[in-house]
């Protein structure tokens, strides 16, 4: 990484993909968002029925 | 205020945002004609303590979950505030935005963000598209890091986290698995790496030189980069490994890693290391000075853990100044230059230091102007290494003579029992977790600083308010201007009750940096703020205001202020992780 070309994946926050876009460095931006999580109800049915 | 106000709040339940796209969209609507103020903000309890203190002391506020987003307005009238709830849950929605939510896609393809070439849904489209990238940076919440860290370094990708919160045992297997796979993991909790002159998250535009950095303190690795900076000296590489890693639990893993990189690299490119951490605990401690002096590394180093070592004296004599020990900020960044050269080192003592009698005189000016009661010193620092160097030098100089406190205290200082509420003289690090679960950095949002500016302000024993500014990338844009009109209110408010306010500050930042440095520098002049070159330095004036001028200064300067090591010599406190 110290030797090449720097390539960035940034994951999260846009403002720091953006503070890289602004020196030239390679980056793409991943826009994260957790996973939906099940409601209690909804967990009790699927561990049912699985 | 002087016109009418309403304010109302509307709960979106389970609606996950994160604090930076709620930011801009609590500052997208507070441009709107007819709104005062405006905070869109997820549910967390810091949230809500804020919201409190905004005056929106609510029942739907207060029983908000962590995971609902909380949209208050404050309007100038009701058919404002009708029409601005409606526009920011729009906005909440991406509505006005662009979309960005759909585009689909099945297992296999790339999924792109709507119309972004290089923005994804997922961490393996972003890869497919980028299937040579060497480095993710990723702030996320911590819970969710330690199964995307496994994929990347079987992926061959290093990775900087700048998330929090991650557990440390999480941390620990992580970095393991790194190291086993020659994957460098800077963080968790990292924010600011330097890598060939590029920066990573919170960092300065620097100049690239011969000197390589690795820091186990975010502010501290800016700080350091920009007071060489200011002496004409570059950074090649600075490499920040998170608070975590100094302590006993990880045992250094890449503090250790990255030393051992930056020292293989050629002397062309590095020709001194500089090692910047509190205090680690003593076995990593041994582990580093081990390594440094007696495992054939071969280039000079100046190694700053703040405010002393637990061993006091850490660096053999016989070492014949290849390893200098340093105690501040301010003296590491003195002692690299002294490394590099006599020439730069005259540099950097022309550019970070005041001399004692000019610096005495300066200062004189601002304690004359106090009240007989004005005696206390508080701190607002959005740089909690800046919170943490402060604490170190005041409680080495003001010793039996007041109490220290603070909500991340050193040995030497006091908790503060409310980290909402100042005592005595308070350094208050505003990154602290209390103050930013589910809010942004406060590098990046004002919002708790110009609360607590206000505060502080109308409390009649606060003699001096020290504030630090952080320029560079990922900052706010504008960290003068954010809080400027505070800073002017404060003051206002000391004046009405028949007093003067000394404002003392250290702008974090250089000459390239986007903000625009100097401009920066005459705002603040314009303000009457007193603008000190280092922060140690910051910490100094500030005591010798507070003290009335009752200090050695010629001492002071001589521990916190040297570039030859005679300063940790002298003695720091033994505060190990």
């Amino acid at each position: 990484m110290l030797d090449t070309e720097l390539k960035v994946v940034n994951l999260g926050i846009d403002i720091f993909y953006n503070a890289l876009k602004l020196q030239d460095v390679k980056v793409v931006q991943v826009d994260w968002k957790p996973s939906q999580k099940l409601d209690k109800e909804s967990e009790e049915i699927l561990s049912k029925i699985l | 205020m002087s016109f009418p106000s309403l304010f109302d709040v509307l709960i979106k339940e389970n609606y996950y945002k994160d604090s930076l796209q709620l930011l801009k969209i609590s500052d997208d609507i507070k441009q709107n004609d007819g709104i005062l103020d405006a905070a869109i903000v997820m549910g967390t309890k810091t949230n809500k303590e804020i919201l409190n203190r905004l005056g929106f002391n609510l029942p739907k506020v207060n029983q908000a979950k962590d995971t609902d987003v909380i949209i208050a307005i404050i309007a100038r009238d009701k058919k404002s505030l009708d029409l601005i709830l409606s526009k920011a849950e729009a906005l909440l929605e991406g509505k006005q935005h662009g979309d960005k939510e759909s585009a689909g896609g099945s297992i296999g393809t790339i999924n792109t963000t709507a119309g972004l070439a290089d923005r994804f849904q997922d961490l393996d489209s972003a890869v497919a598209f980028m299937p040579d990238a060497n480095l993710a940076l990723i702030s996320i919440p911590g819970e969710y890091v330690k199964d995307i860290c496994f994929k990347l370094i079987d992926a061959g990708i290093h990775q900087q986290l700048f998330s929090d919160h991650v557990p440390i045992e999480d941390e620990l297997e992580i970095k393991k698995y790194a190291r086993e796979n020659g994957i460098l993991i800077l963080g968790p909790g990292a924010g600011t790496s330097i890598i060939n002159g590029k920066g990573i998250g919170f960092s300065n535009a620097v100049k690239i030189g011969p000197v390589g950095i690795v820091a186990a303190a975010g502010t501290g690795l800016q700080e350091v980069c920009i007071l060489l900076d200011h002496c004409e000296v570059g950074i090649k590489h600075a490499l920040g490994v998170g608070g975590n890693d100094p302590k006993a639990e990880i045992g250094g893993i890449m503090m250790l890693e990255s030393i051992r990189i930056l020292d293989k690299c050629d002397d062309d490119e590095i020709k001194v290391i500089g090692i910047i951490s509190k205090p680690p605990s003593a076995s990593v401690e041994k582990k580093i000075v081990d390594y440094v002096v007696d495992s054939g590394t071969r280039k000079k180093y100046v190694i700053c853990f703040i405010g002393g070592s637990g061993s006091a004296e850490i660096v053999s004599p016989t070492q014949n100044g290849r390893v200098i020990q340093a105690n501040t900020l301010a003296s590491s960044a003195l002692a690299i230059a002294k490394q590099i050269g006599d020439k730069q080192f005259k540099t950097a003592l022309k550019e970070l230091i005041i001399p004692p009698k000019i610096l005495h005189g300066i200062v004189q000016k601002e304690w004359e102007k106090l009240q007989k009661d004005q005696k206390y010193i508080r701190a607002l620092y959005t740089g909690g290494t800046f919170a943490y160097e402060t604490q170190v030098v005041l409680t080495g100089i003001i010793g039996g003579r007041g109490d220290v406190y603070s909500n991340a205290p050193i040995a030497g200082a006091m908790l503060l029992p409310d980290p909402f509420k100042s005592l005595d003289h308070s350094i208050v690090d505003l990154g602290e977790e209390e103050f930013t679960k589910g809010r942004a950095h406060p590098m990046i949002d004002p919002t708790i600083r110009k609360i607590r500016l206000i505060e502080e302000a109308a409390d009649p024993g606060v003699a001096v308010l020290l504030l630090d500014y952080v320029l560079g990338f990922g900052s706010h844009p504008d960290p003068i201007g954010a809080i400027l009109s505070q800073v002017s209110e404060a003051k206002k408010i000391a004046e009405k009750g028949g007093r003067y306010l000394a404002i003392v500050t250290h702008v974090c930042g250089t000459a390239q940096d986007p903000q625009g440095y100097e401009q920066s520098i005459q705002r603040l002049k314009d303000t009457g703020a007193l603008i000190m070159p280092t922060n140690a330095l910051a910490a100094i004036a500030s005591a010798t205001v507070a003290l009335r001028g009752n200090i050695d200064l010629d001492k002071v300067y001589s521990k916190y202020l040297t570039g030859d090591g005679s300063g940790a010599r002298r003695g720091g406190q033994v505060n190990s992780l």
